[in-house]
């Protein structure tokens, strides 16, 4: 009987152990299709795929969204527009460095614009792996109306 | 029972080996799933903390700067005793202009500046 508890015991203390084990490993993403802003999907259908080296530059503005723009050493200049929300932006990023060569991001934050803003565009790029610079604005009393007013 | 008393003082020594002492004032740090993690670095770093308030706390003594010139004071005197790493710990409700200027003080100092991060679980893959 005492043999029979140790055995019980012992049991119990392996289950638990490994359930410890699977939840500190478990894996508990859950995969998701974001939709894109339907003007940003038609003009990155319209970029051909065969332009050199393209870089992205993200401008955080102050309502959380991000405007966006694609150069490349071929001279192309192309405002991409305005996403809204750190999980557009993830899907964005992710269609871009998918379809058309990225080689790196250039993350510039508006003087009044909240860190976190800032910091999930960094996020964003982390998690596409895209390589980034980030550079906060320091603020020289200078509207950020330039940005905001883009489309 | 003595087996429930095991597992409760191993959870508890599990809980205290983790846990983290620090003595920097509490903020509200910016959120990030995928940023490398944070190197364990703690020779030669000052740590400024921007609170929600919008004032720089300056090292473990906790001392509150009033303006830019006297953080650079702070910044050189840390400097001067040997640090040359910067990290800041900001609330992540303050604007980006406030860690522009700690980084152009790093800057004309010649010192390493770096943001801390929480990072929170694995997110929805895109």
């Amino acid at each position: 009987m005492t043999l029979m508890r140790g055995y019980i015991t012992r049991l119990i203390d392996v289950t638990l152990i490994i359930l410890i084990g699977f939840l500190s490993v478990a894996d508990l993403d859950d995969r998701a299709v974001l939709p894109l802003p339907a003007g940003l999907a038609a003009v990155l259908d319209t970029l051909g795929r065969d332009e050199a080296e393209r870089r992205l530059e993200i401008m955080a503005t102050e309502t959380g969204s991000f405007l966006l723009e694609l150069s490349s050493t071929t001279g192309l200049n192309l405002p991409l527009g305005r996403v809204s929300g750190s999980d557009t932006l993830r899907a964005v990023l992710a269609r871009l460095k998918a379809e058309h060569q990225l080689a790196g991001a250039d993350i510039r934050s508006w003087p009044r614009v909240p860190l976190q803003t800032a910091v999930d565009a960094v996020d964003a790029c982390d998690l596409c792996e895209i390589p980034r610079d980030v550079r906060f604005l320091p603020d020289t009393g200078a509207p950020a109306v330039a940005a905001e007013a883009q489309p | 029972m003595l087996r429930l008393i095991d597992i409760v003082l191993i959870l508890l020594f599990g809980f205290i080996s983790i846990s983290h002492f620090d003595s920097s004032i509490a903020v509200q740090l910016p959120e990030a799933g995928h940023m490398p993690r944070l190197q364990a670095e703690f020779q030669n770093l000052a740590v400024v903390s921007l609170d929600e308030a919008g004032a720089f706390v300056c090292g473990p003594e906790r001392h509150q700067v009033a303006s830019a010139a006297e953080l650079r004071d702070w910044l050189a005197g840390e400097q001067a005793a040997g640090a040359t790493q910067v990290r800041l710990r900001a609330d992540r409700g303050r604007p980006s202009s406030e860690v522009a200027l700690l980084q152009e003080l790093c800057g004309e100092l010649d010192l390493g500046l770096s943001l801390e991060i929480i990072r929170r679980a694995e997110e929805i893959r895109p």
